[in-house]
């Protein structure tokens, strides 16, 4: 892709994507790797730190005789994810202005 | 190398992360190697790189984080800290000034004693030669007289005493006038210089804070 995705982006897109459900570290990867270039090393000190400021927990869970971790995102999480939707409606419409010209509606 | 090497050589890499966190990582590693699956071990190993890059970016993350919470704390530590040092550079030079001054008041009380005795030396010199100089003339004066008085009882021994009054006279002139020019030359520079001497430190300061 041509353009780069920063830090809050990546922290947004990983928000969203452990929203939907309770999800492991592979699967994310996997996820987020659908819509952006990821290095699999990249994720994990991304997850590390959104559980530390509280956006994400995580519980473990018994899978093929062995514990697999699981995140989950937490009402703090929920909120910074729908401040982050709202803010990249207004980024998005701003861009989409600018690309297509001012009648896209805000 | 396969996951077992993968995850102990990371486990060595992280030594620096609190057990916690280390274990945290870990775990994180060994789960996506076996959601992975058994064949795909060697493209994830591939595509993570080595253990030590992916350390690296867990370490880094985790400095980030941990100063980041400290981040309001750290600039007053800073301040603080270079306060302290300069307090503690104060106190340094308080103490060295007490401890020097046991030996430097004494070192001065001498400077300042040899600087007066100095004085004294050259201006006793000056006095002797003023004294020497009326001594000279005062004597002269008297045995000229004592000569003129004897003149007429013995003539030869007046000659005598007026002669050697005459010499001393002399001698006593040319002491004054030794010791006029030198008032007139030496006096003023040694004067001079002792006053610059005495300038001088302030001088210098002066300069230097300019």
């Amino acid at each position: 892709m041509a353009f780069t995705i920063g830090a809050s982006l990546l922290d947004a897109i990983v928000l969203s994507v452990v929203s939907q459900e309770g999800t492991y570290g592979y699967k994310i990867t996997q996820d987020v790797r659908k819509v952006m270039e990821l290095s699999e090393s990249t994720l994990y000190p991304v997850l590390r730190r959104l559980q530390k400021d509280g956006y994400l927990t995580t519980y473990d869970m018994a899978i093929d005789g062995r514990n697999r971790r699981y995140y989950k995102i937490t009402n703090c999480g929920t909120t910074k994810l729908e401040q982050y939707l709202d803010e990249w409606k207004q980024y998005r419409s701003k861009i989409e202005s600018v690309f297509f010209g001012g009648d896209v509606h805000e | 190398m396969n996951k077992e090497e993968f995850l102990s050589a990371l486990e060595r890499e992280l030594m620096a992360l609190p057990l916690e966190e280390r274990l945290s990582a870990l775990q994180y590693y060994k789960d996506y190697f076996e959601d992975a699956g058994k064949d795909k071990e060697e493209t994830v190993i591939q595509e993570l790189g080595s253990p030590r890059k992916v350390a690296e970016d867990i370490l880094k993350d985790y400095r980030d984080v941990s100063t980041q919470v400290e981040q309001p704390k750290a600039p007053p530590i800073n301040h603080s800290l270079r306060q302290t040092e300069n307090k503690s550079r104060m106190w340094l030079l308080v103490l060295i000034c007490l401890l020097a001054v046991p030996i430097g008041i004494p070192l001065l009380m001498t400077a300042f004693g040899l600087l007066i005795a100095v004085v004294a030396v050259v201006l006793a010199f000056f006095m002797v030669i003023l004294v020497l100089a009326i001594a000279f003339f005062l004597a002269g004066c008297v045995l000229i007289v004592k000569g003129i008085a004897s003149i007429v009882f013995s003539p030869v021994s007046a000659v005598f005493l007026g002669g050697v009054g005459m010499v001393l006279v002399g001698l006593g002139i040319l002491s004054g006038v030794l010791f006029v020019r030198m008032c007139l030359s030496f006096l003023p520079a040694f004067l001079r210089g002792f006053v610059e001497l005495c300038r001088r430190p302030f001088v210098r300061r002066s300069e230097g804070r300019a």
